[in-house]
């Protein structure tokens, strides 16, 4: 399901509103004359540049025009800052841009003249930085931004522009953040946060409390989120700041819905509902109802998930937000495919699939795409499954190099610091030179008024000479550094390209081995989770996964292949290829695979000459089998840990013999079997994270350590064991090298399974239906409001396939008495409350099963019903219904008639078919109907 | 004596008595959750309606009963409880011997199975029935 935690980053922070400025600037616009006029002018411009764009615009080239006429260099560069700031708030960045960079020069050539009012110049070059860097930010080039950014502060400092210093820091704390540098963003956060307390700039600094929030909820840190984020919206709430109000809501929620406290997140995403909704921020709404939407089906309430997801969808069609349509259309495919409505969810996943091609939104395409493809596999539609995998690798891909090239900022900065380190300390020389004579000339001029014009000619002269000299000296330094930064510079560029090739390359292998590495996450016929930590040593490994299903038997191999990186990757391909070739020869005597004769067979036979490559492997692999209701687990050079139903743990080492390597020709690596109902969980890994170092005290990780670990995972859901190992493991490691690829697969065996087993055997022997038209099938626990929506949803279909109403009637009656019957005598154990049904229609006949336990003494009832049905004929049956029925007895205690059975069988016209299984220690009551068409619509 | 309303859902029928004009009718579709407390509301009318007949002078002329079924579905639960509605009513009409019970069996023309049950009911309680189409 894609992730659609919105957070709302606050990007400006000074909007002045001051009433009756306006009025005030267009009088002495109006009034005044020459310089007075175009600065009230520009004035204006400034005053609208976000209000209304299109208005500073108009007064903008006003200023520049008189500007030019009297040549009045700082009102034309003023009116060019204007319409820069006004281009980018009407988002036309490209404009912005060049009339930012040509601004930016006027400013430093004003700055370099040394005029008297410097003080303005350079608050206006703090301005033009600002605004060019909050447009490479729009535009994704962050580092450009970041310089920006920068260099803006050290203008603001020079004038002690307070209200932009705390500005600048707060911009260039997001970019750090952006990259992932916390401890540098949230320096810069505090920096800004500080001054805004000395100004009292309550919007300013709830600003920062929810953007300081964030950062600590990126980096795990929800106590100091919750804390900061509050202090948001405390504040907001005081200054009556209902946006920042609704994103703190929201963010807050989204902490609790990353804490699985979802009645937490649902009080705070209904909070930001209710204030958007009173505020009719469509946005917002739309936004919230989103994410309440995914907190629903987080919850398993589908229902209500798709409810809130299609209001997002209306309301994001409404107000034309197409990347917000095709992101809530993939959650509703994503709930629909959650509920086993396939069908739906290809015919939204389409839909988002299409939107989002339009809108070129890479992200939602390959969401989009992910999400067919496990729709048209479960269909079994698996040309258009490739076709979509194909189309999600695609994406993927060109994600990756965007994401791939803003990873590389990071480096690139530093680069560019230590080139700046060499070539700029000239600039730096410089820019101190000019603001040292403009300040020594305002002392000068204040101060020394009575010196004789002689002696400051004097000084002047010296002090040029001195400048003089000094200048020639520097410019040939300059010269140099620059020609040895150029030749850096060239030799950068081309490593740069060179190992952007090759990391391109590596990338795109490991996407390939990506589409070979298979983890059984979505086998929900087995498993009730799964939790996987894959951790190449390089960007591909030698370590792989893999499953595969045959019959009614799932396999799932761990490997780890001589070497890592692009050889073990390579190697990692064939032994998948070679398991997926060898698997099909199993035997029934519990040998898994014949992978080393296989592998020895077909690669290695090239290799018999002295100094051969040889291909080996070590691996685990274990088939869990629902026909004989085993679980076979073998491997070699490997060690695979079992818990049984007891919590304990066993410990099955195999022999340390390197399959296709130094294994001999022929060798059967041995086996061990379980009872299926005994075991609880597999965990097949690989050596890497067993000998893995611990930084601080050089030891290696350990079996042990790893057993303790598995045993104290404690949880019930793969998300939190996963984050806790990962952990774990980070805290062992801490920053030190990772020696090995690391591969762990933890699978926890469906405890359902010998049910699962059973309804599967049940529905393999009755039903007839090869190619059914439609299906539905469940095995939940089921309440009566549950049950009618259900049985709503049956009628539509079965009017859907025009199928005659008296069938319809009689299907509809039947599933009345058998799901009301299955919620009736479901025990009140909560292991034994599921209702198993299975709805299916076929080109001639409608085929119902329907399965609950049943308790002990319920069984001779139940049987001296099943023996009447199948002796007596119908006449018979409906004369002992209804004397059943007007026997006075009253309803039994759990309120049924007892005459369900008959009912059925007469409904079904004697087509019905009983069984009762035992599983495990409880009882099963299977009942399958089948009913012609043809014989009913008569 | 008060009247007995209850509003029809998707799964269970709505009920109206009518003390003044005698008239229990139950229509609409009856699969309740629990079919016991659902149908307690009725029986208690019915308790009160007999102690109230039971109450009137032997003067009054006689009267007539009526109970409208108009059921689109019924599970078999509820067939139990009509069954038995019909039961206390009988024994209401037969005590009085003033009140005569008339039974009204509804069901949409092509449904042959609501009407089948119909005639097999009729059957049990030994009461004839009108049995109604709807077009």
């Amino acid at each position: 399901m894609m992730r659609v935690v919105l957070i709302l980053l606050i990007l400006s922070v000074n909007v002045f509103a001051q009433a009756g400025k306006e009025d005030s600037l267009l009088n002495v616009a109006r009034k005044g004359n020459g310089k007075a006029s175009i600065d009230a002018l520009n004035g204006l411009a400034f005053e609208f540049k976000n209000k209304n764009p299109d208005s500073s615009l108009y007064y903008a080239s006003l200023a520049l025009q008189f500007s030019e006429a009297i040549q009045y260099d700082l009102g034309e560069a003023e009116s060019n800052l204007a319409t820069g700031m006004a281009q980018f708030a009407l988002g036309n960045s490209t404009d912005a841009e060049k009339m930012l960079v040509f601004t930016l020069n006027e400013f430093q050539k004003l700055n370099a003249e040394g005029k008297t009012n410097f003080k303005r110049i350079r608050k206006n070059l703090g301005d033009t930085y600002t605004t060019l860097g909050n447009v490479y930010y729009s535009k994704g080039e962050y580092l450009l931004s970041l310089s920006c950014h920068q260099n803006s502060l050290s203008a603001r400092k020079s004038i002690h522009d307070q209200a932009g210093i705390a500005t600048s820091y707060n911009n260039i704390a997001l970019i750090f953040s952006l990259q992932g540098n916390y401890s540098e963003s949230l320096k810069n956060h505090f920096a800004s946060l500080k001054i805004k307390e000395q100004l009292k700039n309550k919007r300013g600094m709830a600003i920062s409390y929810n953007n300081i929030g964030l950062i600590y909820r990126d980096q795990g840190k929800d106590e100091q989120a919750l804390e900061y984020l509050d202090k948001s919206l405390q504040l907001a709430k005081e200054e009556k700041l209902t946006n920042i109000i609704a994103t703190c809501y929201v963010n807050i929620g989204a902490i609790y819905m990353d804490r699985k406290k979802y009645d937490l997140s649902l009080k705070y995403l209904d909070l930001s509902l209710d204030l958007s909704k009173k505020e009719n921020n469509l946005e917002n709404i739309s936004n919230a109802l989103g994410n309440i939407g995914e907190l629903y089906s987080k919850q398993g309430k589908y229902k209500e998930a798709l409810e809130k997801e299609f209001q997002a969808v209306k309301i994001k069609q409404e107000i034309g937000d197409q990347l917000g349509e095709s992101t809530f259309l993939i959650d509703v495919s994503s709930i629909y495919f959650k509920m086993g409505d396939v069908t739906r969810a290809i015919s939204y996943g389409e839909k988002a699939l299409a939107l989002s091609e339009k809108i070129e939104a890479a992200k939602q395409i390959q969401e989009a795409s992910k999400m067919l493809v496990d729709c048209y596999r479960k269909k079994g539609n698996f040309k258009k499954a490739l076709e979509m995998q194909s189309l999600s690798l695609l994406i993927h891909d060109s994600i990756l190099s965007k994401a791939n090239s803003q990873e590389l900022v990071k480096q690139e900065l530093k680069y560019a610091y230590e080139k700046k380190a060499l070539a700029d300390s000239l600039n730096y020389e410089n820019q101190k030179k000019i603001t040292d004579i403009s300040n020594e000339e305002e002392l000068k001029i204040e101060e020394n008024k009575q010196i004789t014009l002689s002696v400051i000619l004097g000084l002047v002269i010296l002090s040029a000479l001195f400048i003089f000299n000094r200048f020639r000296l520097i410019k040939k330094q300059k010269s140099i550094i620059e020609s040895q930064s150029k030749n850096l510079e060239s030799t950068h560029n081309e490593l740069e390209e060179r190992s952007r090739e090759i990391r391109e390359s590596i990338l795109y292998s490991k996407e390939i081995q990506n589409a070979f590495l298979k983890s059984p996450t979505n086998s929900e016929n087995y498993f009730k989770d799964t939790v996987l930590l894959y951790r190449p040593k390089d960007v591909v490994s030698g370590d792989f996964y893999w499953y595969k299903e045959i019959g009614g038997d799932m396999y799932v191999a761990v490997g780890d292949s001589t070497g890592h990186g692009v050889p073990g990757a390579i190697i990692s391909v064939l032994a998948i290829q070679s398991l997926e070739k060898t698997i099909h020869n199993i035997t029934n005597n519990g040998v898994l695979h014949r992978l080393n004769e296989y592998i020895k067979h077909e690669f290695n036979a090239y290799y018999n000459d002295k100094d051969h490559v040889s291909i080996g492997l070590d691996y685990s692999i274990i088939c869990i089998s629902k026909t004989h209701e085993k679980l076979y687990v073998s491997g070699s050079g490997s060690t695979v840990l079992v818990k049984d139903i007891n919590n304990k743990l066993e410990t099955n080492k195999f022999d340390n013999i390197n399959i296709g390597g130094s294994a001999p020709a022929v060798y059967e690596p041995s086996t061990v079997i379980y009872n299926l109902n005994q075991v609880q969980s597999i965990f097949l890994y690989t050596d890497g994270i067993v000998d893995q170092k611990g930084k601080a005290s050089g030891k290696k990780f350990g079996t042990k350590k790893l057993k303790h670990m598995i045993m104290n995972l404690n949880t019930k859901d793969a998300v939190t064991a996963k984050e806790k190992m990962d952990k774990e493991l980070d805290e062992w490691m801490k920053d030190g090298n990772q020696v090995d690829d690391i591969t762990l697969l933890g699978i926890q065996i469906h405890p359902e399974l010998s049910e699962i087993v059973q309804v599967e055997h049940f529905l393999k022997k009755n039903s007839t239906i090869r190619k059914p038209i439609y299906v539905k099938e469940f095995n939940t626990v089921i309440n009566h409001n549950e049950l009618t929506a259900y049985l709503s949803e049956a009628k539509e279909i079965l009017s859907k396939f025009e199928i005659a109403k008296a069938v319809s009637k009689k299907c509809y009656a039947i599933m009345v008495e058998a799901l009301e019957n299955g919620i009736r005598h479901a025990s009140l154990e909560n292991n034994y409350r599921r209702v198993f049904h299975k709805f299916e229609i076929g080109n001639e006949s409608i085929e119902l099963s329907f399965g609950n336990f049943i308790s002990e003494k319920d069984i001779p009832n139940l049987k001296k019903h099943m023996d009447i049905i199948e002796k007596e004929d119908q006449e018979k049956i409906k004369e002992l219904m209804f004397i059943k029925a007007a026997d006075g007895a009253g309803l039994s205690e759990k309120g049924g008639a007892g005459v369900g059975m008959f009912d059925m069988a007469l409904q079904s016209k004697g087509n019905i078919k009983h069984e009762i299984f035992k599983v495990n220690t409880r009882f099963y009551y299977f009942t399958h109907i089948k009913m012609d068409y043809g014989k009913f619509s008569d | 004596m008060e009247n007995l309303a209850i509003k029809s859902t998707t799964n269970t029928p709505g009920i109206e008595c009518d003390f003044s004009s005698n008239q229990i009718t139950i229509e609409g579709e009856s699969r309740p959750e629990n079919v016991r407390a659902f149908y307690a509301p009725l029986f208690t009318w019915i308790d009160g309606y007999e102690n109230k007949m039971a109450a009137q002078s032997s003067a009054e002329t006689s009267k007539m009963i009526n109970l409208d079924l108009k059921l689109e579905y019924f599970n078999s639960s509820s067939l139990k409880i009509f069954m038995e509605v019909i039961d206390r009513l009988k024994k209401i009409s037969d005590t009085s011997g003033k009140l005569h019970l008339s039974i009204n069996w509804y069901h949409q023309e092509e449904d042959e199975d609501i009407l089948d049950s119909g005639k097999e009911v009729e059957k049990m309680v030994g009461i004839k029935f009108n049995f109604i189409s709807i077009p």
